[in-house]
């Protein structure tokens, strides 16, 4: 039975995220002893705030939490204003991490023994991911966003565990791909090889993480490019099935932990995947030692985890639209799984979450995502599974392959026409505008306030008084 | 009232006590504010171009670290000598020494004039000093915006010396292999727009300069202190 006891009892590891957060938003503009501070007492509000009446080992889980806040705050705070000691000039070897299209050129993730590096460059054919390369470059640091809300190259790259980008003067490969990053390139090639183009274009999303551009146009005019992106709604209908085929007890916790793990290194480990991962993986070890395994906190906790190893990735847009909608859907089910209204308005409710967030970064979102996303996540948990197993004939050269494939072409075009009527139906485009966060956040308070064990009637004061505290900090800024 | 309710407000109260608190602070240090509280910014020696020095060997400052020159709206330089306001003093980007001389108040009495060009190009935190009349005379070699690309062309000569990045006119940059007209033109606007050069790496920043390019330069070029 839920318990309306404040968040010591409810959401410690909510209390925990949302600690780190406030330091590290406030670590560009206050000192970090400031940021300490406010943060903690911040999370010391929030949990008395929303606590009913003092139980018997109250005091102690109290203290406990905050001084996880402390640490975990303290620790992403030092690790933000570390500053990297690298040479205006390296000679070295490293990895290549990762390579994406940049413009006109590749942008390639560099991990090297003087941390990470970005290197622009031109399109070449043998700088694929997880080559050794030796490279000598000149070193540059990231470039700020020039106007509030522009490009930051600085935040983007940060966020991926880069220290600075590096202009390549010299660069040669020293052996081919290996491990996980050979049976990635294989796996497209073989996508690309054997699928017919639309069933491709789902397939390399799906398994590889590799983005088609005229399908992500597609999905962006849509609304739904969030299914593009492996993140928790991928990695749960994996776990599912995992779980589905495997047996109960140990086998199945250590199997569905492998498949989830290694689907999300296929994909390349995208943080809204490894945020799923981790998840599932808090909940699976919960099950283990017989606790009871709370989603909502598992979430937090996933998000705790991301962050005490890269703090950046507080800035990565990605990783806030995914905890963002992960702790908005775990906190409603947590109180509202019996209210069936809820469920159906689970994923409207969810867009509107992420509005404020995704309009911010992309500038603009169509308001037809809003009834497309209702329809497109329950159809897409059934249209992903059939896709991958309509395309294992043509894979493993299996007979009816050409059927299997045409057939998932054939669902898969029926779902674009039916996607491009209804954005033509809906041809409104929402520019960003503060109402959106405004109501981003008022939403996700209000649903995270009553999963974080807060009472009707102070979730109710809370909401209300809310806005003179942000126009507070609004003014400050 | 009973204990659960005083205990409630009690709760309520010391909760909303470490709102105010937590907000006191943010509000204490709102000064602070759009700074980037100066993490990761590296501090880096000041600039000096002395008039009583001519162009004096500079060493390589290739292997130094620095940030890469951020764009600012103003350059700062510290005037001293013969003017009639020493001091610090905000120019604007791109300035010449004669914009320098303006915010210092113009040439004390004993200042000369004609000791220091002034539409030699400034960079940011520079020093600037001076002379006086009787220095000139006494010391002629000390005044090194005389004729300063002459100056650097026939010492380059005699000493095969490298070319200050921050200093050089495009005329001085097109002696340097690989170096044309046009790129020339391209680094001199560079520094105009993003002052000084920091490093010579930083040529890599500049429109048309490719790592070839660059490698074959780097060899003739120097940034001075």
């Amino acid at each position: 039975m839920r318990t309306e006891n404040g968040p010591v009892v409810s959401a410690p590891a909510f209390t925990i995220l949302l600690s780190i957060c406030v330091s590290i938003s406030l670590f560009f503009y206050l000192s970090l002893l400031a940021a300490l501070l406010i943060s903690f007492f911040a999370a010391s509000g929030w949990m008395l705030v929303g606590t009913q009446k003092i139980t018997s080992n109250f005091m102690r889980v109290f203290f406990m939490i905050l001084l996880f806040c402390v640490i975990f705050s303290g620790m992403s705070l030092t690790h933000l204003a570390k500053t990297s000691d690298v040479p205006s000039t390296v000679e070295t070897e490293g990895k290549i991490l990762m390579v994406r299209e940049w413009g006109r050129r590749n942008a390639a993730l560099i991990k090297t023994g003087y941390g990470r590096f970005v290197a622009y460059m031109a399109r070449r054919g043998d700088l694929q991911e997880g080559a050794a390369v030796r490279l000598r470059g000149a070193t540059f640091d990231f470039q700020r966003a020039e106007e509030k809300g522009g490009f930051d190259e600085f935040l983007y790259w940060r966020a991926k565990g880069a220290h600075k980008k590096i202009v390549v003067l010299e660069i040669e490969t020293l052996s081919p791909p290996s491990g996980i990053y050979r049976w990635r390139i294989f796996l497209e090639k073989r996508i690309r090889d054997v699928l017919p183009e639309r069933t491709a274009a789902y397939m390399l999303a799906l398994t590889v993480g590799v983005r088609d551009r005229a399908l992500s146009d597609l999905h962006t005019r849509a609304g739904t490019v969030h299914l593009l992106a492996v993140s928790g709604f991928h990695v749960g209908i994996v776990a599912a099935f995992a779980a589905f085929f495997l047996r109960r007890g140990l086998a199945r916790i250590i199997g569905t932990s492998v498949v989830v793990w290694l689907y999300v290194l296929f994909a390349g480990a995208p943080v809204g995947g490894v945020r799923a991962a981790l998840m599932i993986q808090i909940c699976l070890l919960a099950g283990l030692f017989g606790k009871p395994a709370s989603a909502f906190n598992g979430v937090s906790a996933a998000g705790v985890l991301m962050l005490l190893y890269n703090p950046w990735t507080y800035f990565d847009v990605g990783w806030r639209l995914s905890i963002l909608a992960a702790l908005f859907l775990t906190a409603l089910f947590s109180f509202a799984k019996e209210n069936k209204l809820a469920l159906l308005l689970a994923s409207p409710l969810v867009w509107i979450v992420t509005a404020g967030q995704a309009s911010l970064a992309f500038g603009e979102i169509p308001l037809a995502g809003l009834f497309i996303n209702a329809l497109a996540v329950p159809i897409f948990s059934f249209l992903f599974p059939l896709i991958f197993l309509l395309s294992l004939p043509a894979l493993l050269c299996l007979p009816f392959a050409e059927l299997c494939s045409g057939l998932s072409e054939y669902l898969l075009e029926a779902w674009e026409i039916f996607s491009e009527i209804f954005v033509q139906l809906i041809p409104i485009i929402l520019k960003h505008a503060p109402l959106f966060s405004w109501l981003s956040c008022l939403l996700f308070a209000a649903v995270v306030l009553r999963a974080s064990g807060y009472t009707r009637t102070r979730s109710a004061a809370v909401l209300f008084l809310s806005p003179f505290p942000l126009l507070f900090i609004l003014r400050l800024l | 009232m009973d204990k659960g309710r005083v205990q409630q407000y009690a709760l309520i109260g010391a909760g909303l006590l470490c709102f105010v608190v937590a907000a006191v602070l943010l509000h204490t240090f709102k000064g602070q504010f759009g700074k980037e509280s100066a993490k990761g910014t590296l501090l880096v020696m000041e600039e000096t171009l002395d008039l009583s020095v001519p162009d004096a060997p500079r060493p390589d400052v290739a292997d130094v670290s620095v940030d890469k020159p951020q764009v600012k709206d103003v350059w700062v330089v510290y005037v001293t000598g013969s003017v009639k306001n020493p001091g610090v003093y905000e120019v604007p980007v791109g300035a010449r020494v004669y914009q320098a001389l303006e915010a210092a108040g113009g040439f004390a009495d004993q200042g000369d004039a004609d000791a220091v060009n002034l539409a030699a190009p400034l960079t940011d935190g520079a020093h600037i000093r001076f002379p006086a009349m009787g220095e000139k005379k006494a010391e002629p070699q000390q005044s090194s915006f005389q004729n300063v690309p002459a100056a650097h062309e026939e010492s380059r000569a005699k000493s095969g010396r490298k070319i200050d990045l921050n200093r050089c006119t495009a005329k001085d940059l097109e002696e340097v292999p690989g170096i044309g007209p046009k790129t020339a033109l391209v680094i001199i606007q560079y520094r105009e727009q993003n002052g000084a050069f920091r490093r010579i790496e930083d040529l890599l920043l500049v429109t048309g300069i490719g790592p070839k390019k660059y490698d074959t330069i780097k060899e003739f070029v120097v940034i001075a202190n």
